[in-house]
């Protein structure tokens, strides 16, 4: 999701990562999953958890926490956002789904200097609800920065 | 003897020998007479007359009848006067040895004196150590008084304490049983708490699988929203029920976390609860102990108080028996001591007495030299009487009588012949009596063995005037009535004297024996004489 296409009212899909509120554009969410059971890969990048079989199709899990520089998430019971990428499947590995709220125009602001000291550029705006901060993570940021693992 | 013919005999000394030789023959002749007159006023009363001539010549004859009644004169001069010179030699030593005895007696008096002094004084010490005696023992029975009575006031306390101990022990029997039952609840409250919290344990369970539906509801909501937003403006429908199917889901976990916060907080309360009984059955247990050994204790104690308490009182008892007997031994102090001040006083008594003992003791010596001194000056006139007499020329028989003659009380002489021979013979046997117990006397005889012989005494002095009184009654003697009286008067006086002696009285015998002598003498020579001639011219011998 870019900024401009901020001028039309969308959902976000809100998860927390440790205690900070994240979000996601509901257009980049293909499902939530729960996982039981993530099958480790080998010489893998440390974000990358792992692999699972989703009816049939391998779907690559990526540690949201390790992604933002925090410590590993738990082993399981594990929260998985299921994100399209192409042809491929990203599991985002979460601590917890919140809900999908409503985003009105002009809503989301750009994503501040001092946010929590993770990576800036991985966020592309701050959703602003009544009594929280959601911060917007930015899909194509997320998924480009693996690029190992994708080669 | 009335005719000196028995010159020979005469040989008294060489001078009496002499004026013998010189003496010529008395003649009728007056020169003869002078001669013999001038011998006389020599003090020579050997003279020899001659038988013949005295009746032929009355100068001669008067002459004669003078000398024989110088020479009876003289020889009782003579014998009275060795008589006195020995009874004064013997009155004498007695007297030495009274005012030794005297002077003896005076000094062991003055010792008892000092004795006496002593004692008053030693007395007056114990006087004072028994009065002393008499406080200390006071002061015991006052203290006796005051134990006696505290041990009262110990014996109440004991009492009270019994009943203290008592009350003690039946309320920690009480509380025994009320803390073993406060347990039983405890123990009860526990297992109720305990079943409060399985029964909440089983919600929790009920609530994690509500919470766990609720979980995947929501998910599954999520899920349709956002398979509803793919599908673009044909999932908008789908969305809204989507929507409300997570509202749901929210509120079913909104209402499951309360139900668990419920619970948490039942949990938690139960937990306290159940720490709290466990802490409260900890106490109960504690004072359950406790007041076990609270039990035990008293029973003990109360034990010990009753055994206290029968000591207290037989304790109690004895001092009331020692108290009861210091008073009675402060009473008999008490005597003891009134008659230790008796005493005392007596002994004040016995001293003046012995000081006045004392001074008759010296007044007894004073007499008793004074006696002595008139013994010496008695002792030197009987010397020198018959020292004087001496110088008389006497005949021997004359002067041996003299000096034959026993120390007498009371001697029978020539005064005492009243003629009729019977008479004087049993004159001479009362003599004799008076005369035997007095040398007794002397000899310091007992009374009681004198007693006897006053008793022939008198029963012969009877015999003696019944024998006078039928001689008088026979010759028809004028004076019969007063000799008669003058009997029974003397008889009645002996009776009364052997009376008193047989009772035991203190007689003195001396002054009996003189009474009797004066009585006798006065008798004979006053009344019994004058009887003498009448009797024995009626014929009686």
């Amino acid at each position: 999701m870019k900024g401009d296409s901020l001028s039309a009212a969308t959902d976000i899909v809100t998860f927390r990562v440790r205690d900070m509120l994240c979000g996601l554009d509901i257009v980049d969410v293909q499902e939530i999953k729960r996982l039981h059971q993530i099958t480790a890969v080998h010489r893998a990048p440390p974000e990358v958890r792992g692999v699972v079989n989703m009816r049939g199709r391998i779907v690559t899990i990526i540690d949201v926490r390790q992604k933002l520089g925090f410590e590993p998430a738990a082993a399981s019971p594990a929260l998985v956002i299921i994100v399209p990428h192409g042809e491929e499947l990203l599991g985002l590995l979460v601590d917890d789904v919140d809900d999908i709220v409503r985003a009105e125009p002009g809503s989301i602001a750009p994503a501040p200097d001092n946010l929590d000291g993770v990576e800036r550029e991985l966020f592309c705006g701050v959703l602003k609800l009544d009594q929280n901060l959601v911060a917007i993570l930015d899909r194509s940021r997320i998924v480009e920065r693996k690029p190992r693992l994708l080669r | 003897m009335n005719s000196l013919t028995s010159q020979s005999q005469l040989k008294r000394n060489g001078k009496a020998r002499a004026g013998t030789a010189v003496v010529p023959r008395v003649s009728a002749d007056v020169n003869q007479a002078i001669v013999l007159i001038q011998e006389i006023g020599k003090g020579n009363l050997l003279l020899d007359f001659d038988a013949d001539r005295l009746g032929k010549d009355p100068l001669l004859a008067a002459l004669h009848q003078m000398t024989g009644r110088l020479v009876a004169t003289f020889g009782e001069i003579l014998t009275s006067s060795t008589l006195i010179d020995r009874s004064s030699t013997s009155t004498n030593s007695t007297a030495k040895a009274l005012r030794d005895n005297a002077v003896a007696m005076q000094k062991t008096i003055a010792a008892a004196v000092a004795s006496t002094e002593e004692m008053r004084h030693n007395m007056s010490s114990v006087s004072a150590s028994a009065e002393e005696l008499n406080a200390n023992m006071q002061s015991i029975a006052g203290a006796a008084q005051q134990s006696n009575s505290n041990v009262d006031s110990v014996q109440v306390s004991i009492k009270e304490l019994t009943t203290a101990s008592r009350d003690i022990a039946e309320n920690t029997a009480r509380a025994t049983t009320i803390s073993k039952k406060a347990m039983a609840d405890v123990t009860s409250a526990l297992s109720l708490v305990s079943e409060l919290n399985e029964a909440a344990q089983a919600i929790d369970a009920v609530t994690a699988t509500i919470s766990e539906i609720s979980d995947q509801t929501k998910l599954l909501a999520l899920n349709a929203t956002i398979e509803a937003a793919r599908a673009g403006e044909m999932g908008k429908g789908f969305a809204v029920v989507a929507k409300e199917v997570k509202d749901l889901a929210s509120q079913t976990n909104a209402a499951t976390k309360g139900i668990q916060s419920k619970i948490g907080i039942i949990h938690e309360v139960a937990r306290r609860t159940s720490d709290a009984i466990r802490a409260i059955n900890d106490v109960m247990k504690a004072v359950n102990e406790a007041v076990t050994s609270i039990a035990a204790a008293a029973e003990e104690q109360s034990v010990t108080t009753d055994s206290i308490g029968q000591n207290v009182v037989s304790t109690t008892e004895r001092i009331k028996e020692m108290s009861n007997n210091v008073s009675e031994g402060a009473l008999a102090v008490q005597d003891v001591s009134k008659s230790i001040l008796d005493v005392t006083n007596l002994s004040s008594a016995v001293a003046q007495s012995m000081n006045s003992l004392n001074r008759n003791a010296t007044e007894v010596k004073a007499d008793a030299a004074a006696s002595y001194a008139q013994a010496l000056e008695i002792v030197t006139q009987g010397s020198d009487i018959k020292r004087t007499v001496s110088a008389i020329k006497l005949p021997s028989e004359v002067i041996n009588r003299g000096k034959n003659a026993s120390l007498q009380l009371c001697r029978f002489t020539d005064d005492f012949d009243v003629l009729i021979t019977r008479m004087n013979d049993d004159h001479k046997r009362i003599f004799a009596y008076i005369n035997n117990i007095h040398q007794r006397v002397k000899e310091k005889s007992d009374t009681a063995a004198l007693l006897p012989i006053l008793k022939e005494l008198g029963s012969f002095t009877r015999l003696h005037f019944q024998r006078e009184e039928e001689a008088m009654q026979a010759a028809s003697y004028a004076g019969y009535p007063q000799q008669k009286a003058a009997h029974e008067k003397l008889l009645g006086k002996v009776a009364e004297i052997i009376a008193d002696l047989d009772g035991g009285k203190d007689v003195d015998l001396l002054e009996v024996m003189t009474f009797l002598r004066d009585w006798l003498v006065t008798h004979i020579l006053v009344m019994d004489r004058q009887y003498g001639p009448v009797l024995k011219a009626q014929g009686i011998e």
